[in-house]
């Protein structure tokens, strides 16, 4: 279908400049389809881009962003070179983010490689959905959740650990474990929405190689490595390269909610910072300056991962 | 994909966008009705037939909807209409500087600090409204103030102007003591709450080890906190003769208590307790509310707080403690006297916040004059007093001996909303001298009395400063006092060669610039201790 429109549009371009237009009539009902992706985009993510310019200025809500006084590089000034939280911040969002790929990404995969061996379906159904549920949360109700349930005195995490003969783990109050936490319960909320693209993914493997690898003798961790594997990695390739661009992204939401004083050394990343003080002490330009760095990094994670990937013969985003 | 700052930015700004629009559209309303009504401003009497004036009004405790019973008759007796601003009152800065980020400036603005004041100053969102401004609009509400503490006037200027009208809480003088459940100080031996450090340590050792609930299980501690929260374990830093943040000396100079030897011989025996697990080790992740809950449902027997609160008619923890312990009581003990000799305690002070008013109001003089009214009324005017703290008479509350007392549906503050009473409109509340009598019932001001009793000399008032200008040059200075607070007592970090570390840093990191700017901008006007 797809293809065929494309197909379509080529051959028209071909022709005089009118017929486009009778093109675009002609297909109207797709491009009308296209038109709230655009519209969400431009409201929500170009529109915004006119405060980037904050970064360089003194803002004063009287004066407005246009009217506000420039700077210079003063904010970028004060963030790599007066605060001396900076690298402890950057150090932190990268850790974070690290783990999380790491440990977060391949989670769905491996998840969803295993939902494919159910034979069962109605119990595949119901252990799918039920792993979807957490994802429908917001990190505000999982944080008082996860609180009462880590609680070292009262939380049933803590009872079975405590009765299997252990000291208790104060998983939300001691930097050693705060990180772990972040990323466990992370990979919780999240590792059933995940499996869901990769499920797609498998739905489309051809069973004709199945059957052919039967034909061959091959047991099933045999045709998982040399046949569901192989065939997913164009996804896999897709879906790391999108998690890269957002490498800088080590999850606000779960973190503010989450994180205290004792913990603050781990766990400020740059997003908690640009919230906690551009919003609580009204520093918008220097926090500007700190969320325009991280763009610019996260932009150039993807070039970067982009380019790694089409040299290792997946395809690549552009 | 994106997540966190990029949704946050998108957010706000597409509310900015939004707002300028609306803010453009208004400004132009607001014009209009100000030439409309320059002549009628002095009566606001029902006669008029000009339009109302609208007031956007933002402070404490919102109604939960608008066009209450309160509202409605404000609003006919002062020839207003209001439009109503709702913000969360356990996060009033962050979500008051969203509201202003976004470009909604309110007429009426209920800020909480100077601090608070100066930032919205700073950002020029503010009316400036000059001392003598004040005490000729509000001419009764004004001697009050005079009278109460003259500096009132003073500490919260910005650049030398001043930019609120400002409010006293008398009873915020009182100090920060030590509630104890009477029952568990009975069981494990206490006629009378520990006096000194060492009784203190004993009965902390005792509520952990001695099962003063008696259920068999050791599931009780004597004291918890919340977090970095400044008031936590006031009695222990009490003790020490100081308090963990601003303060001032006998010579009126201010400094950091955080930094002090006093301090690190605090933390020290703070971090024992910790280590001999006689602190609730998850107090780290609790906050004010979670610390007065454990302490009402008896998993913790002491409580750290503003004495008047423990108060069994209308103090917060009083009321609560009473509802689940009926047969018990808090009984509340005096400082601790400590290694120096008698123990000192924490006080927020009289000096409460402002009422700011938006910007727009400066070029709508009727509207502005119209708003002292209210506000005078509001302070001075018993009628006026009365329907916007209590309601309506014989509806909400009656007269008894000319003092005003709710009838028990209406008591709370939380059922006070939903009429529109209590601290929105009803901003005066316990904070006119004039109006005291309707505020407390005669047993709260008596306990009250209690509470102070030889206090006098022994409080560390609040030390409400603001120097906007220093302190955003320096905004890491708050994450390494709170961090350093909470690793001082869980051990992470020691009292001795960290200790010293922290106090070089902090002072490196802008805490001796910020001492010297509150030194040279406030010279003389604390009062020590």
């Amino acid at each position: 279908m797809e293809q065929a429109v494309h197909e379509k549009l080529r051959d028209s371009s071909k022709r005089s400049k009118h017929s486009v237009w009778r093109e675009y009539k002609k297909y109207r009902g797709l491009l009308l389809l296209l038109l709230p992706g655009i519209v969400f985009y431009s409201v929500f993510h170009y529109a915004p881009l006119y405060g980037i310019q904050l970064a360089f200025k003194e803002f004063r809500i009287m004066d407005g962003i246009a009217g506000s006084p420039w700077v210079g590089f003063k904010h970028f000034n004060t963030m790599f070179f007066v605060s001396n939280q900076f690298g402890t911040i950057l150090k932190n969002t990268l850790i974070i983010s690290f783990l999380h790929i790491v440990f977060g990404f391949p989670a769905p995969i491996v998840l969803a490689l295993l939902f494919n061996e159910i034979r069962l379906k109605v119990f595949k159904r119901v252990t799918q959905s039920i792993s979807y549920l957490p994802h429908f949360l917001s990190w505000i109700i999982l944080a008082g959740l996860l609180t009462t349930i880590l609680s070292p005195s009262t939380g049933i995490v803590n009872q079975l650990i405590a009765s299997l003969g252990f000291e208790p783990i104060y998983f939300l109050g001691d930097p050693n474990y705060f990180r772990f936490t972040l990323v466990v319960s992370g990979i919780w909320k999240e590792i059933g929405w995940g499996t869901i693209i990769y499920l797609a993914a498998l739905a489309s493997v051809d069973p004709h190689l199945y059957e052919a690898a039967v034909v061959d003798g091959a047991n099933r961790w045999r045709q998982t490595l040399s046949i569901t594997i192989p065939c997913l990695l164009p996804v896999i390739s897709i879906m790391l390269l999108l998690r890269i661009g957002g490498i800088l992204d080590a999850g606000f939401d779960q973190i503010l909610n989450l994180y205290n004083p004792a913990v603050l050394k781990v766990s400020d990343i740059l997003d908690t910072y640009v919230y906690r003080v551009g919003i609580g002490q009204f520093q918008y330009g220097l926090t500007t300056a700190v969320g325009l760095f991280k763009n610019v990094v996260g932009f150039m994670m993807i070039l970067f991962a982009n380019y790694a990937i089409k040299k290792m013969g997946q395809e690549g985003l552009f | 994909m994106k997540r966190g700052f990029n949704r946050w930015a998108s957010g706000i700004s597409a509310v900015l966008l939004g707002s300028l629009l609306l803010a453009a559209c208004s400004g132009n309303n607001g014009g209009g009705e100000g030439g409309g009504t320059n002549g009628a401003g002095e009566g606001g009497g029902p006669g008029g037939a000009a339009a109302p004036i609208e007031i956007s009004w933002l402070s404490f405790n919102p109604p939960d909807k608008d066009g209450t019973e309160v509202q409605k008759a404000l609003e006919e007796k002062f020839g207003v209409k209001f439009k109503n601003i709702r913000v969360e009152r356990q996060k009033y800065n962050e979500q008051l500087f969203l509201k202003i980020s976004a470009g909604e400036i309110p007429d009426v603005i209920y800020t909480e600090s100077p601090g608070q004041l100066a930032e919205l100053a700073q950002q020029g969102v503010l009316a400036e409204l000059p001392e003598a401004e004040i005490r000729s609009e509000m001419a009764e509400y004004a001697p009050t103030l005079d009278e109460l503490d003259p500096s009132l006037w003073t500490y919260g200027l910005y650049d030398g102007k001043s930019y609120g009208v400002p409010l006293a809480w008398p009873i915020g003088n009182l100090p920060f003591l030590s509630g104890y459940n009477a029952e568990w100080l009975n069981k494990i031996g206490y006629a009378e709450p520990p006096t000194n450090l060492e009784e203190f340590e004993d009965v902390l050792r005792k509520f952990r080890n001695d099962d003063p609930d008696g259920n068999g299980a050791k599931d009780t501690y004597g004291i918890s906190a919340a977090g970095a929260d400044r008031r936590n374990f006031t009695s222990v830093f009490g003790a020490f003769g100081i308090k963990p943040e601003w303060m001032v000396d006998e010579n009126g100079v201010v400094y950091n208590g955080l930094i002090t030897d006093q301090a690190r011989e605090a933390f020290r025996l703070l971090q024992k307790w910790y280590k001999e697990d006689l602190i609730d080790k998850e107090f780290i992740t609790k906050n004010a509310q979670d610390a007065h809950n454990d302490f009402y449902n008896r998993k913790v027997g002491i409580r750290d707080w503003m004495s008047f609160q423990f108060d069994p008619t209308v103090g917060i923890l009083g009321v609560a403690f009473k509802a689940s312990n009926p047969d018990n009581e808090i009984v509340v003990g005096k400082p601790l006297e400590g290694p120096d000799g008698p123990g000192t305690a924490l006080s927020y002070g009289s000096k409460n916040g402002f009422i700011a008013m938006g910007k727009p109001v400066a070029e709508d003089e009727a509207k502005k004059k119209k708003i002292y009214e209210l506000l005078n009324a509001l302070a001075t005017d018993e009628e006026t007093f009365l329907l916007a703290s209590f309601g309506i008479e014989g509806e909400h509350y009656d007269l008894v001996d000319g003092v005003a007392a709710s009838k028990p549906e209406f008591a709370s503050e939380a059922n006070k909303l939903s009429i529109g009473a209590g601290l929105f409109y009803g901003i005066f509340t316990q904070k006119s001298t004039l109006m005291e009598k309707h505020d407390y019932p005669k047993s709260s001001l008596e306990f009250a009395a209690a509470m102070d009793e030889g206090m006098e000399g022994r409080k560390h008032y609040a030390v409400p400063w603001s120097v906007p200008e220093v302190a955003e040059q320096y905004p890491d200075l708050g994450t390494l006092e709170t961090e350093s607070y909470i690793k001082f007592i869980t051990g992470e970090l020691d009292l001795d060669e960290d200790f010293d570390k922290f106090v070089s840093d902090w002072k490196t990191m802008g805490g001796q610039a910020l001492t010297d700017a509150i030194n040279e901008k406030y010279k003389g006007l604390f009062a020590p201790k």
